[in-house]
């Protein structure tokens, strides 16, 4: 059939004339609700009318969907069940693309032994490192992994009151991003430090203030937290070096304890966090976004 | 996973939903999720871990706004704007990856020089076409959305070689139709 048949056929399949039943009648037509009169008149409207049987495929398909009995795969199962757990601990979780493969390679490369000691901070910490270096909304992350495997080493893990330090290095340590957070009265400090002159603009325009940010049950209890300001700065480490980077201050609540698995997804990111308090592992989701921006900064610099 | 709910049922599943029952809202997300599942087997150029996905996102809107935002109340409501939910996603998310998508979802342009003689082309079609059997014209459609003899067989409860023997015929006079306003 030529492209000018298939046009015109694709017309005249959405070519509604006057006298279409609503969706609602289709519906009931189907389930044979309607009088028998009315049966019949749609028999004869449908006889004649192509846009009116394409509605009723529409509305069979509905139909045999919604009552389609093939189980969900267990996964997406999962993921719908640990979604719905997060939303009723908490506020609403924030939509993100997701992805399996993320999530198998950062359990291998998270540590169940040093998350297990790691404190609400921390946590929080990792997903605004991952956050921040990640692009803006408006151009969701090919999660297609590329490039050399990022290593992520944690470093300075203590509880979530006070100061907590995390490193996020390549393999030969020439990206490296360290935050340090603390909570003060509900609120904690994260900053950001980067080698401000070669990081993308891009990466670093992914949050502002009013997102929430992230809900982690962290040791049977769950963190909502919300940032609050987002800022560039300086600052001086304990040795005297100088670093430039990003304040990120962000209020942290807690909610009650939730199920056994959830999750906290970020939109900004597309970032997807779940962290499992039984096994004490953590997973964040599209940490291979910073592997391709790391590969593509080097691909720019050679 | 829950069983599917009747019909009838829906509106009980939504309000608990809408309170924020555990139960009812983990049900009705479930059954949204098989939901778009399967309707997203129509995109074929999809892969199975980007369906999975794509299902998923269309549960965390859900939580997120859909659920507050949708304005019906019966269970036909619901499917439709679950399937505009997803197949809108769906076609966002391959425009964007530069995948083709299955169908043609844009509906083709009338030339305004030439609409009076097309609207009557359309008008003699749908005639032709109309002199086919009901349930001819259905697989006709079907198979012109490219839709699965399995499926088929499912919708219609007809054996597939009784569909597919209906579709030739039923192609063979759309063509003939087809002929008489100049196309082929």
């Amino acid at each position: 059939m030529s492209d000018g048949a298939q046009d015109v056929l694709d017309r005249l399949a959405r070519q509604r004339g006057d006298g279409c039943p609503s969706d609602d009648a289709l519906a009931a037509y189907l389930q044979q609700a309607l009088p028998a009169d009315a049966q019949a008149a749609l028999d004869a409207h449908l006889q004649t009318c192509p846009a009116c049987i394409n509605r009723l495929i529409d509305a069979r398909e509905l139909e045999t969907a919604a009552h389609a009995t093939e189980p969900l795969p267990p996964r997406l199962q999962a993921r719908v069940r640990a979604s719905v757990a997060a939303s009723l601990a908490g506020p609403s979780p924030r939509p993100a693309r997701s992805s399996a493969r993320g999530m198998d390679r950062l359990r291998s490369l998270l540590r169940p032994r040093a998350l297990g000691a790691i404190g609400a901070a921390a946590v929080m910490a990792l997903a605004v490192a991952v956050t921040l270096l990640l692009p803006p909304a408006e151009t969701p992350p090919d999660l297609t992994p590329r490039g050399t495997p990022l290593d992520v080493r944690l470093e300075s893990l203590r509880p979530a009151v006070t100061p907590a330090g995390i490193l996020l290095a390549d393999e030969d340590g020439a990206w490296q991003v360290s935050i340090s957070a603390q909570t003060r009265s509900g609120v904690a400090v994260a900053r950001i430090q980067h080698p401000a002159s070669t990081l993308p603009a891009a990466s670093r325009a992914g949050l502002t203030a009013g997102a929430a940010l992230i809900v982690l049950p962290v040791q049977g209890e769950t963190v909502n937290a919300e940032v609050q300001r987002v800022q560039d700065a300086r600052w001086q480490d304990a040795d005297g070096g100088a670093h430039q980077g990003q304040l990120l201050e962000f209020s942290a609540s807690r909610a009650e304890p939730g199920a056994a698995l959830l999750t906290a997804d970020l939109r900004l990111a597309g970032l997807c966090v779940a962290f499992d308090p039984a096994t004490s592992l953590g997973l964040a989701v599209p940490i291979m976004e910073i592997n391709q921006e790391i590969s593509r900064e080097r691909e720019k610099n050679r | 996973m829950s069983e599917p709910v009747a019909d009838d049922d829906f509106p009980g599943l939504l309000a608990r939903a809408r309170r924020r029952d555990p139960a009812g809202l983990e049900a009705l997300m479930e059954q949204a999720a098989a939901f778009s599942w399967r309707m997203l087997r129509r995109f074929h150029t999809l892969s199975e871990a980007a369906r999975e996905d794509l299902a998923h996102d269309v549960v965390l809107r859900l939580l997120e706004r859909g659920l507050a935002q949708f304005s019906g109340s019966t269970a036909p409501e619901w499917r439709a704007y679950l399937k505009r939910m997803t197949i809108n996603h769906a076609i966002s998310v391959l425009r964007r990856d530069d995948i083709p998508p299955l169908w043609r979802f844009e509906e083709p342009e009338i030339d305004p020089s030439r609409e009076m003689e097309q609207v009557d082309a359309y008008r003699h079609l749908a005639e032709c076409v109309g002199e086919l059997a009901l349930i001819d014209q259905q697989i006709f459609w079907m198979r012109t959305r490219e839709l699965p003899y399995g499926e088929m067989v499912e919708m219609l409860g007809i054996p597939q070689g009784t569909i597919a023997s209906k579709y030739n015929r039923a192609q063979q006079k759309v063509t003939h139709c087809l002929e008489e306003v100049g196309l082929r």
